[in-house]
C-alpha cells in the first residue's frame, strides 16, 4: 500500500517543496529511505519507531521504503518526521486519514510522538504559498512564524495523535492567527538606549550621520573610551522596521534556527568574535546557510578589534557591501542571501592601545604602529566613509549626572534624513547617500563656490589623499539632509572634514 | 522451553512448513567459520537460503524484526561459501522464515531483495 505525503524542506533560505511517498511491502521489517537524505533524516527511521508506538498506534511489520522527490536534491534536517510518520499510518491500513491529501507538513517528532518546532519554517511557508499548498500543519512551537504568510491557514499541532486525530476528523483544530499589528506594536524593544552613554557628543553625532546616510563606519580609540557601548546602541536609532524588512529579517534568522519560531521585531546587531572565519562571516559550508553579514541584514555588523580579523575574512566582506547580498554557488545550485548592513568596525589606535591619549603614554613605535594600521587593507578601508576618534571620558563627565538625549530624538532626525534621500534617488537603484557612484556625488552633491576653497584648503592643509574628496562630499551630503538643508553649506563641510581621521598622516 | 530447543522446534516446524509448500531441502544447519545456514532448499529451480527465526511472544517484538543487518551479512557469507564449496553455478535467493510460537504456531515467509 502506498502513501503520499506533501512535505517542505529548506535550501539556502528557500524552501521547497517535497513529497513524501511510502510503500508498505513483504520483506523483511526494516525503513529504507531514499531521495538523498542527510544523516538527520536518515536517523528518521529510528525516531519513527517510538515516536508511533509511544503515541498509541501500531508500528507494521513490514518493509517500509520511504522515497523523498525530487529525488536529486539532497535533503536536510528532521522536517520529514511528522510527514513520513502519517505516511507509515496511512499506508498501512489500519488507520484511515480520510484528509491527508489537503494538507502540507513539516514537523520533527520526539520519541513520545509529541511534535518538535524546526529551523526554516517563515521560507517554507512562503514558498507553500507561491505553491499553492495554503493548508500547513506545522509544530506548535512554529505556528506564528508560519502565519506570518498571509493567505495561509496554519493548523498548529503538538502531538502526532492530535495530528492523526485532526486528519481523521475526529478533532477539528482552529486556524492559527496572528495580530500583527499586536506583535508590532511600538516602544522600544532594545533595552539600551543612547541616553546611557555619557558624553561623547561628538561619536553619538558621527554615528548620526553614519546611519542616516548608511555610512559606514569605523571607530578609534583606546581600550575602554567607549567604542563597544556606543556600536551596540546603534539599532536603537535605525528608522523603525517595517514588516517586509521584519519578514527578511525573520526569514534569514528562521534559516539559521535563530528566531524561536517568532517575528523577528527588532534590527540586528551582530558582533562576531575577530577569530570568525571567513565561512562564517559570510555564509557557506556543504550545507549553505547565511553567515553573519546575512544575519545582520537590515541591521548593524559590528566588527571589534579590525585589525585582528582574518585578512581572508575581512577580504570577503567586500562583495557583500558591494552588492547587498551574497552568492554562494554550490555544484547543486546557487544561493543568494541578501547582506544589506551597516558596517559598524571598532580598533585600537596603535598595538598598545594608548596612542593619543591623555592619561596613559602609548609604548610603540611609529613603524609599529603604521603596520598596525596597515592590517586593513586600502580597499576594505575605501567602503568605511567615517573614521572618528573616540577618547576616553575625563573622570570629571564620568560621574557627572546629566540628561543625554534619547534616542528616539536622534532616530527621528535620521528618519528624516532617510526620507530626503529615498525622494531624491527614486529610480537611482540606490537607497543612501554613503551609496553614491562618483557620477552621483557630482550631480548631487554640488559645492559652492565658498565651500570648494574650504575643501581645498583642508585638502592641502591637512595631507588628505584623493580618496578623500569625494567621501567627504558624500558625508557633506548626509549632514545638510540632516539640517534639511538643500545646498551644501561651508559649515556642513566642515563638519564632514573631521570624520575623515584616517586620511590624516600620523605624525 | 529454553531457547535453544526453541530454535530446534522452531526448525522442525519450519521444515514441514517448507515442505508443504514445495521446497525441497537440501541440508540443514550448514557451518562455516562465518556461522550457520539453518536451512537450505531448492524451490522452482532455485537454491534458497532460509534464515528460521523462532520466538514465543510477539512481546518482545515479531521474530523477522529480530533478524539484524549484522546476520544476514553473516548468512550472505555462509551463503557464498556454500556455493563455492559444492562448485555450484545457479540462482539462489535468500528468505527469512518467521515462527511465532503459540498454539497454533504460525510460520511466514519472507522474501530479501
Amino acid at each position: 500500500m502506498l502513501a503520499r505525503v506533501h512535505s517542505f524542506s529548506l535550501w539556502g533560505i528557500e524552501g521547497y517543496p517535497v513529497e513524501v511517498e511510502v510503500d508498505l511491502a513483504g520483506g523483511l521489517p526494516g525503513i529504507s529511505v531514499v531521495g538523498l537524505p542527510d544523516q538527520a533524516v536518515k536517523e528518521a527511521r529510528d525516531r519513527l519507531k517510538p515516536a508511533i508506538r509511544n503515541s498509541g498506534f501500531d508500528f507494521p511489520v513490514s518493509k517500509i521504503v520511504v522515497n523523498l522527490a525530487p529525488a536529486d536534491l539532497k535533503k536536510e534536517g528532521p522536517y520529514f518526521d511528522l510527514p513520513i510518520a502519517l505516511g507509515i499510518l496511512a499506508a498501512s491500513e489500519n488507520i484511515k486519514l480520510s484528509r491527508l491529501d489537503e494538507f502540507a507538513f513539516v514537523g520533527e517528532l520526539a520519541l513520545d510522538g509529541s511534535v518538535r518546532a524546526v529551523k526554516g519554517m517563515l521560507p517554507m511557508a512562503l514558498k507553500a504559498r507561491e505553491t499553492g499548498k495554503i493548508r500547513l500543519v506545522v509544530p506548535q512551537d512554529n505556528a506564528e512564524e508560519a502565519a506570518l504568510v498571509e493567505g495561509l491557514s496554519v493548523f498548529p499541532v503538538s502531538h502526532l495523535g492530535e495530528c492523526v486525530d485532526f486528519l481523521q476528523g475526529k478533532k477539528d483544530l482552529p486556524a492559527y492567527r496572528v495580530a500583527l499589528d499586536k506583535l508590532f506594536a511600538s516602544g522600544s524593544r532594545y533595552g539600551v538606549d543612547y541616553s546611557e552613554v555619557k558624553g561623547q557628543a561628538y561619536a553619538k553625532r558621527a554615528l548620526e550621520v553614519a546611519v542616516s546616510g548608511g555610512h559606514n563606519i569605523l571607530m578609534i580609540g583606546s581600550p575602554g573610551a567607549g567604542k563597544s557601548m556606543l556600536a551596540s546602541r546603534l539599532p536603537t536609532i535605525l528608522p523603525s522596521l517595517a514588516l517586509e524588512e521584519a519578514i527578511e529579517i525573520t526569514r534569514i534568522h528562521s534559516a539559521a534556527g535563530m528566531n524561536q519560531g517568532k517575528l523577528v521585531t527588532t534590527r540586528p546587531f551582530r558582533n562576531p568574535h575577530h577569530t570568525v572565519s571567513d565561512i562564517a562571516l559570510i555564509g557557506g559550508g556543504n550545507l549553505p546557510g547565511p553567515g553573519e553579514v546575512s544575519l545582520a541584514h537590515n541591521g548593524v555588523l559590528f566588527l571589534d578589534e579590525l585589525p585582528e580579523f582574518h585578512r581572508n575574512a575581512l577580504e570577503a566582506l567586500r562583495q557583500p557591501m558591494e552588492n547587498g547580498q551574497v552568492t554562494i554557488s554550490r555544484a547543486r545550485g546557487r544561493i543568494n542571501f541578501p547582506s544589506r548592513f551597516l558596517l559598524v568596525a571598532a580598533m585600537n589606535p596603535c598595538p598598545c592601545g594608548w596612542y593619543g591619549d591623555s592619561s596613559h603614554a602609548c609604548r610603540c613605535s611609529l613603524p609599529q604602529i603604521v603596520r598596525y594600521r596597515q592590517k586593513i587593507s586600502g580597499p576594505l578601508l575605501d567602503r568605511i566613509d567615517i573614521h572618528i576618534e573616540v577618547t576616553s571620558l575625563p573622570p570629571s563627565l564620568l560621574l557627572k549626572e546629566r540628561m543625554e538625549e534619547p534616542s528616539a530624538a536622534i532616530r527621528a532626525r535620521v528618519e528624516k534624513a532617510r526620507k530626503i534621500q529615498a525622494e531624491r534617488f527614486k529610480g537611482e537603484g540606490i537607497f543612501f547617500n554613503g551609496h553614491m557612484s562618483p557620477a552621483q556625488i557630482k550631480k548631487y552633491c554640488p559645492l559652492t563656490e565658498e565651500a570648494r576653497s574650504l575643501l581645498e584648503q583642508a585638502l592641502t592643509q591637512m595631507h588628505f589623499s584623493g580618496r578623500a574628496y569625494d567621501k567627504i562630499r558624500k558625508i557633506a551630503r548626509t549632514i545638510a539632509d540632516l539640517d534639511g538643508s538643500e545646498i551644501i553649506q561651508p559649515h556642513h563641510l566642515s563638519e564632514a572634514i573631521q570624520y575623515r581621521s584616517l586620511d590624516r598622516e600620523i605624525c | 522451553m529454553n531457547s535453544r530447543s526453541l530454535g530446534q522446534a522452531g526448525e522442525l516446524l519450519a521444515i514441514k512448513f517448507l515442505q508443504q509448500h514445495g521446497y525441497r531441502i537440501i541440508q540443514q544447519n550448514f557451518k562455516t567459520r562465518f556461522g550457520e545456514i539453518d536451512i537450505i532448499a531448492r524451490h522452482r529451480r532455485q537454491l534458497v537460503f532460509i534464515e528460521v527465526k523462532t520466538r514465543s511472544s510477539v512481546e518482545f517484538g515479531h521474530p523477522e524484526e529480530a533478524v539484524t543487518e549484522k546476520k544476514l551479512l553473516h548468512l550472505k557469507r555462509c551463503a557464498q561459501v556454500y556455493l563455492l564449496q559444492k562448485r555450484l553455478d545457479c540462482t539462489c535467493r535468500f528468505e527469512v522464515l518467521s515462527v511465532q510460537w503459540g498454539s497454533p504456531p504460525a510460520c511466514k515467509l519472507l522474501p530479501l531483495d
